[in-house]
């Protein structure tokens, strides 16, 4: 599987490869603005329709319709939005307006996206009469492209196309340009306002070798700037490496692991504190809590087909060993190994952090405490291999 | 009817501030900052920001939106603006030269209305936001003339008042001392310090090619239908010396070269005219790099 090993075999599945990774990449960034799933795709494949009556070629509805998957990917980290800073509304209004520039800054991190995807992530939000956000660029300043995206959102935030259509021609002149509007309501009449799904085009995308790597690395740094947990995802992915290397997992597990230990923080990102902040890592009471979470990021990883190898590993993390977890109850073998495996890195790190910053009791080490719950919490083999793999390492 | 500009200067102040902090620029003068726009994003960033310009009307909406840090129009505040109040005076007629050319009967009215009222705002703060305010009006019904059935029809006072409230939302504090002030570009540059110089120069010629919106604000600021911002420009060092090419290059080298004390000047120019500024930069400065991000944005930032 090429996904989660970050090689491919020809250019055109690297190239799929690369846009699943994508798109996993804007899914995320629609949850942690609230979207629901499949906002971004929706919205990219609308405005590619209208920009396609309006006369664009395909290249540039190509583009579009990948800034539109991306164009929330700014808000991870917002501050207008994490969960670490509580501002006032005001000051958090402000903030937020910084998510489009945000995005495109990722977006010129990331190579093999289509050229102008990050400026149309950077403008989408900008209205015609200088208003909008964060240039304030007016009129022709303002690319067509990020118009239609614009459009293309408001059409998608109505529930009724009905009331859509006559909100964005009242804002014609001011939010948007009336001739951009006046494509719209040509796309409007021609489809009756239904948006058919555009598939995503993977051939507009020229990923190197590195891309899908580069793409989930800046991923998980995105969802922990969210969470207020820098460096995180990264300490995760190696500890779970190195345990796996000694359980001698296969490489497709290895490369399930590895993503799940970068994406599993997704979970985290719409609650007000991080699970550890709240309970014990080894604590019962934590149980819920844990579930809940490692649910929320099965859901939002498995929505997209490509990942759906992704969700059991990710939803068992908050699973026990001796089958008194949540959500499932599982129980020994049953746990996906990544799983087990997973369970004990996040513990132990939160374990760690808490003892660094003295907010948990100091009497035992993190990995003493960590011994004391195998065969209860966690599967005594991964402790073991955990432990011998953190001791080699020292 | 009239021409309006297809395309007009982009700044894209969040580009400019990420070139601003690869350099650890904390602070910025821009001297011909036109709408100061930009300069009240790189503010909500955290940066001091210095403006200047040779036309009023781009200062007064500096004073609202760069150096005023907490004053906004009230609702009430905005309906003394943005209607005829009972027992004042006005000079409904003032704008009576652009009737039927520009604009309406009514609209003529309103700006004469809406220039009385704005000059007997209480502060520059409050003065600066309704100008800004009410050239969004201006811009829509320049802009409804040219597309009469897609845009609708707004009573002038609603339309006013829409506008002038969303001025609120741009008014931040930094806790830094940000200025603008009304001058020609070496009394702006030799008047200020900072981290940064910004310069997007006029282009040759500027006041021939001048959008209308832009006289035309100023003009309704002065109270003038007639009023031209020709003697602006004119007066400035850009319009003394803008005839030739040969002036133009001279023009902008000079003020390279009254910029010494800056230790990052930032020329933002297109692709097409990248040429000639670089030249002139790599004369004034020893590090020059080129940032392209687009073909019409092009940074040329020079250093020591």
């Amino acid at each position: 599987m090429t996904l989660f090993q970050g090689t491919a075999s020809t250019p055109s599945e690297t190239a799929e490869a690369f846009g699943h990774m994508v798109s996993l990449f804007g899914a995320v960034g629609d949850y942690a603005l609230g979207n629901p799933a499949g906002y971004g795709p929706r919205i990219g494949s609308l405005a590619a329709a209208i920009a396609q009556i309006g006369g664009c070629e395909p290249q540039e509805c190509d583009t579009i319709h990948v800034a539109g998957t991306l164009h929330g990917i700014g808000a991870l980290g917002n501050g207008g939005l994490r969960k670490s800073d509580a501002l006032p509304p005001r000051a958090a209004m402000m903030e937020r307006w910084n998510i489009p520039a945000t995005g495109a800054l990722i977006c010129e991190h990331i190579s093999g996206l289509p050229k102008d995807t990050a400026d149309l992530v950077r403008w989408h939000a900008e209205a015609w009469d200088g208003t909008g956000y964060p240039d304030q660029l007016r009129w022709h300043g303002i690319p067509r492209a990020a118009q239609f995206l614009h459009i293309a959102e408001m059409f998608a935030e109505h529930d009724e196309p009905e009331d859509a259509l006559v909100r964005i021609q009242e804002s014609s002149g001011r939010i948007f340009s009336p001739g951009e509007v006046r494509t719209f309501v040509m796309w409007f009449h021609t489809f009756g306002g239904e948006i058919e799904p555009r598939e995503f085009p993977f051939a507009a995308l020229t990923p190197d070798a590195t891309s899908i790597t580069k793409v989930l690395t800046l991923l998980s740094e995105a969802i922990d700037a969210h969470n207020g947990t820098r460096g995180r995802a990264d300490r995760i992915a190696q500890r779970s490496a190195a345990t796996a290397a000694l359980l001698k997992l296969n490489a497709h597990e290895s490369g399930l692991l590895n993503a799940c230990a970068r994406l599993f923080g997704i979970g985290e990102m719409s609650s007000a504190e991080l699970e550890w902040h709240r309970f014990d890592p080894l604590a019962g009471l934590g149980r819920e809590l844990r579930a809940t979470h490692a649910n929320e990021s099965a859901q939002i990883v498995g929505a997209l087909p490509p990942f759906e190898e992704l969700m059991p590993i990710l939803r068992a993390r908050g699973e026990w060993f001796d089958g008194t977890g949540l959500p499932d109850r599982l129980r020994s073998e049953k746990i996906p190994m990544p799983a087990r495996i997973l369970s004990v890195c996040i513990a132990h790190d939160a374990l760690d952090e808490a003892h660094r910053t003295h907010i948990r009791d100091d009497r035992t080490t993190p990995l003493e405490r960590m011994e004391s719950a195998a065969g209860t919490q966690f599967d005594p083999v991964v402790v073991r291999a955990y432990t011998d793999a953190l001791k080699a390492k020292a | 009817m009239i021409e309006l500009h297809e395309r007009t200067r982009r700044i894209s102040p969040t580009r400019l501030h990420e070139v601003l902090k690869r350099y650890d620029a904390k602070s910025l003068v821009d001297p011909f900052m036109g709408i100061p726009t930009h300069l009240n994003y790189l503010k909500r960033q955290g940066l001091a920001v210095h403006g200047g310009d040779v036309v009023e009307w781009f200062v007064r909406v500096g004073e609202g939106v760069v150096v005023n840090d907490f004053t906004i129009l009230k609702d009430n505040e905005v309906a003394e603006i943005v209607e005829m109040l009972p027992g004042r005076i006005y000079a409904t007629d003032m704008f009576k030269a652009w009737e039927g050319v520009f604009f309406s009967e009514e609209q003529c009215i309103y700006l004469g209305v809406w220039h009385d009222n704005v000059r007997n705002l209480r502060s520059d703060g409050q003065t600066g936001l309704a100008i800004l305010g009410l050239w969004y009006v201006l811009c829509y019904w320049l802009q409804k003339a040219h597309y009469p059935d897609d845009m609708q029809d707004i009573p002038p006072s609603e339309l006013a008042w829409n506008y002038i409230r969303q001025t609120e939302k741009w008014v931040a504090p930094n806790l830094l001392r940000n200025t603008c002030r009304q001058a020609d570009v070496l009394t702006t540059i030799n008047h200020q310090a900072a981290d940064a110089l910004f310069l997007a120069p006029p282009a040759r010629n500027t006041f021939r090619t001048a959008d209308a919106r832009i006289w035309m604000w100023e003009a309704w600021w002065q109270g003038n239908p007639y009023f031209n911002i020709e003697h602006y420009y004119r007066d400035s060092l850009f319009g003394a010396r803008s005839a030739d090419e040969n002036g133009y290059a001279r023009a902008v080298a000079s003020v390279l070269s009254s910029a010494q004390q800056y230790p990052v000047i930032v020329m933002q120019t297109t692709e097409q005219k990248m040429h000639e500024f670089e030249g002139l930069l790599r004369n004034a400065r020893k590090n020059v790099e080129i940032l392209a991000p687009h073909p019409y944005e092009v940074y040329l930032v020079g250093t020591s």
